[in-house]
C-alpha cells in the first residue's frame, strides 16, 4: 500500500515539476482591451461594477424624487459634495463613486457642483491672478464672487461580511444623504444595497 | 540490480538535497540575522535579501518578516504596501480550491523530505498581527480611515479564527483516530510540559493589546459602541487586567475638558524560535521511527519584564502585559501538534518503507543512501514569523492638554522625552524594545 503511495508520489511530483517548466516557457502577458462597463466578477471584494451600479442607482432615484425636483424647477442648485465615509473591512476609494455621481448629476443638467477639494488650488490661482502683475486686472477672476452651496451631499458606505470554511458573502450598503444647508432638513435619501458571494472551486491547477 | 522506480526516487532525492536548500536550513538561523540587523539599526541590506524571495513558497514568511522590519524603522508606508502583499496572499486562502494539484505536489514532496516542503501558510496569530500593524502603519502615515479598515478588519478576523478554531481542531484528531495515530499518548508523553504550560492561556490567536489599541482608536474616533465591543473582548481575554475595566468604566466621559488621552504601547523582544526534538514512533512491523517534531522550551522561560511610564516628577504608571506572544505562539504549537502527528507518522512509515525498499532493491549501498538521506531529510518544521514581540504591554491615562515629559522605567536609555497632548486627543507612544535598541515611535489615533 504505501511502497503504492510513494511511487504515486513520484508521479506525481514529476508532473508538478513538469508543470513548473511548462508555466516558465510561457509568453507575456496577454493584454486587451475590455467593455468598461460590463460586469466584473474577478474577485469578490469591491469592484468596477459595483462603484457603477451605485452611482447609476443613486443618480436614478435622486432624478426621480418628485417633492425635490419640482421644489426646484429649473433653478439649477448648487450642490457641494462631502466625504463618503468607508465603513467596511475594505480600503475602498470612495470619492471615485462621489465622482461618478457627481459627473451624472450634472450632466443631466439638474444640478450645478462646487469642489470642496481643490479650495487651496483655486485660492493660489486666484492669489496669483491678483497679485502677480501678469493678468489683466479687469479679467482677473475676484475673490467674494464664488457661488455658495445650497445642498450637501453625505453618506457612508457600510459593509458585512461573512466567511467560513467554504463561503464569503459580503453585504454593502450605500447610502447617500442630500442636506438643505440653510434649513438643515435632509431633502433626499438614497440607497443601494449588494450583496455577493464567493464560493470555493472544488479543484484548481496552481 | 536496482530497480527503475528505486533510481528514480533517489535520483529525485539527490535532486532535492542539491536544489531545494530551504527544505535542509534552519529558519531560526536565518531569521536570527534579521534580527541582528534590526537590533543594529542597519536592515537595507536584511531588506533587499528578503525583497528577493518573491517566487519562494515561504513568500508569506519573508513578508511577514521585511514589513515588520519596515516598520520598526519607520518607513510606513513600504511597511504597509508589504503588509498589503501578505494580507493578498491569507486572503487568497480563504476562497482556494479544496482540492490543489499544487497542494498535491507539496504534500508528495514533503511525504519524502519534511513540513518544510510546504508552503508557508501563517498561523491565526500571526494573521491577527497583520492587521494590527498595519492599523499602525496607516496611523503612522496620518490615515485614520484606513486605520479604521484594519482595526474592523482585525475583530472580523478574530471572529472568524474563534468560528472555525472548533472545526479545525475535531478534524484533526478525527484524521489521527482513523490513521490509527495515538495522538494524545504522543501528546502526553512528549509535549506535556509544553501543554501544561499553554494550557491556561485564553487562546492561540486572540489578541488583548490588538483589542485595546483598536478600542482607543474607536474612543478616540467617538464610536464608543465599537469601543465597548472591543474594551470587552480584551477583558474576556485578560479579565485580572485593571486598566480594561478603568477604561469600560470610563468610556464616553473621557477626556475631560482640557484632558487628552495618552496611549503607551510597548513591545518587548523577540518572540522565541521553535527547536526540534527527535520521537521515536513505532512503525507497523514494530520497529521504530524516528521523526523530529517542532517544540517550544516553554519551561526555561522567564515572565516579560514589565514597564512603567514617569509623568513628570512623581506620576508613575505600570503597564499590564496584554499579550504574551511567547506563550500565543507555544499554544498555538500546541494546537497544531494533532495534525502535525499525523503528518509526522504518515511520512516516518513512507521514509520507513523506502529504506526497506532500497535495501532490498539496491543493497547495502541503496540502504545507506536511504538511511544518510532519512537522517539529513527528518527535520522539524520551525517556521514562523520571528520578528515578532515577546511580549505586549499597554498603560493608557488621561492627561492635562500640554507638553509631557515622559520617561520610562526601568530605565531603556531613552532619556527624558516629551510629548505633547492636544486637547481631545489620544496620542500615541509606541516603544519597541529590542535587545541592545529602543525605537520609540508617535502617532495621533
Amino acid at each position: 500500500m504505501l511502497r503504492k503511495y510513494i511511487r504515486s508520489s513520484v508521479w506525481l511530483v514529476s508532473m508538478g515539476l513538469g508543470t513548473v517548466l511548462l508555466a516558465g516557457c510561457s509568453t507575456d502577458p496577454k493584454v486587451s482591451y475590455g467593455d468598461a462597463r460590463s460586469e466584473e466578477t474577478v474577485a469578490v471584494n469591491f469592484g468596477s461594477t459595483d462603484l457603477q451600479v451605485i452611482a447609476k442607482t443613486m443618480v436614478d432615484e435622486l432624478l426621480a424624487f418628485q417633492p425635490l425636483m419640482a421644489a426646484m424647477g429649473n433653478t439649477r442648485p448648487v450642490i457641494v459634495v462631502d466625504k463618503v465615509k468607508n465603513k467596511t473591512l475594505e480600503h475602498i476609494d470612495t470619492e471615485s463613486v462621489t465622482d461618478s455621481i457627481q459627473s451624472q448629476l450634472l450632466r443631466s443638467g439638474h444640478f450645478r457642483f462646487v469642489d470642496q477639494s481643490v479650495l487651496n488650488a483655486v485660492q493660489a490661482q486666484m492669489k496669483w491672478q491678483t497679485d502677480s502683475g501678469l493678468v489683466d486686472p479687469a479679467k482677473a477672476a475676484l475673490f467674494g464672487k464664488q457661488v455658495g452651496a445650497k445642498f450637501m451631499l453625505y453618506g457612508n458606505l457600510a459593509g458585512i461580511e461573512k466567511r467560513n470554511s467554504k463561503t464569503k458573502d459580503v453585504y454593502y450598503k450605500f447610502t447617500l444623504k442630500l442636506m438643505d444647508l440653510e434649513s438643515g432638513l435632509v431633502e433626499w435619501i438614497g440607497e443601494k444595497e449588494i450583496r455577493k458571494i464567493a464560493e470555493k472551486p472544488w479543484f484548481s491547477s496552481f | 540490480m536496482t530497480k527503475p522506480w528505486v533510481r528514480a526516487v533517489l535520483l529525485f532525492l539527490i535532486v532535492g538535497l542539491s536544489g531545494c536548500s530551504t527544505l535542509f536550513s534552519s529558519y531560526p538561523e536565518d531569521a536570527a540575522h534579521y534580527r541582528e540587523a534590526l537590533t543594529a539599526g542597519k536592515t537595507a541590506e536584511t531588506l533587499a535579501t528578503l525583497g528577493k524571495q518573491q517566487d519562494s513558497s515561504d513568500r508569506l514568511l519573508y513578508l511577514l518578516e521585511a514589513a515588520r522590519i519596515q516598520q520598526i524603522e519607520g518607513d510606513y508606508l513600504a511597511s504597509q504596501r508589504t503588509f498589503d502583499e501578505a494580507i493578498r496572499l491569507f486572503d487568497a486562502q480563504d476562497l482556494e480550491a479544496r482540492i490543489r494539484l499544487k497542494d498535491w505536489s507539496e504534500k508528495s514532496l514533503s511525504l519524502l523530505t519534511n513540513d518544510k516542503a510546504n508552503a508557508y501558510r501563517g498561523f491565526g496569530y500571526e494573521r491577527i498581527f497583520v492587521h494590527y500593524f498595519q492599523a499602525l502603519n496607516y496611523l503612522g502615515l496620518n490615515n485614520s480611515e484606513g486605520a479604521a479598515v484594519e482595526f474592523r478588519r482585525l475583530s472580523f478576523e478574530q471572529q472568524v479564527l474563534e468560528a472555525q478554531y472548533q472545526e479545525n481542531l475535531q478534524d484533526a484528531y478525527q484524521t489521527a483516530a482513523d490513521k490509527d495515530i495515538p495522538v494524545d499518548a504522543l501528546n502526553q508523553e512528549h509535549f506535556a510540559q509544553m501543554n501544561a504550560d499553554v494550557r491556561d492561556v485564553h487562546s492561540s490567536f486572540l489578541n488583548a493589546q490588538a483589542f485595546v489599541t483598536a478600542a482607543s482608536f474607536w474612543e478616540a474616533h467617538a464610536e464608543i459602541n465599537r469601543a465597548s465591543v472591543d474594551y470587552r473582548n480584551a477583558l474576556a481575554i485578560y479579565p485580572e487586567s485593571v486598566q480594561i475595566r478603568g477604561r469600560l468604566d470610563e468610556l464616553g466621559q473621557s477626556p475631560k475638558p482640557g484632558e487628552g488621552r495618552l496611549l503607551v504601547l510597548f513591545e518587548e523582544g523577540f518572540v522565541p524560535a521553535r527547536i526540534p526534538v527527535g520521537i521515536p514512533l513505532p512503525t507497523f512491523d514494530g520497529g521504530l521511527i524516528a521523526v523530529q517534531f517542532p517544540v517550544y522550551p516553554t519551561r526555561t522561560w522567564r515572565s516579560p519584564p514589565t514597564y512603567w511610564i514617569q509623568l513628570g516628577e512623581d506620576r508613575k504608571v505600570a503597564a499590564e502585559i496584554m499579550t504574551n506572544v511567547a506563550l500565543l505562539a507555544a499554544k498555538n504549537l500546541s494546537e497544531q501538534m494533532p495534525s502535525m502527528m499525523v503528518r509526522q507518522a504518515l511520512r516516518g512509515f513512507a521514509k520507513y518503507e523506502l529504506q526497506r525498499q532500497a535495501r532490498r532493491a539496491g543493497g547495502d549501498l541503496g540502504q545507506l543512501l536511504a538511511s544518510i538521506y532519512n537522517l539529513i531529510s527528518e527535520q522539524a518544521d520551525l517556521r514562523t514569523w520571528l520578528t515578532l514581540p515577546n511580549s505586549l504591554q499597554s498603560v493608557q491615562l488621561n492627561v492635562a492638554a500640554g507638553e509631557h515629559r515622559i520617561r520610562f522605567a526601568p530605565s531603556l536609555g531613552t532619556g527624558e522625552r516629551s510629548v505633547t497632548i492636544r486637547e481631545g486627543e489620544t496620542r500615541v507612544l509606541r516603544v519597541f524594545v529590542l535587545p541592545g535598541r529602543v525605537v520609540v515611535q508617535e502617532y495621533t489615533m
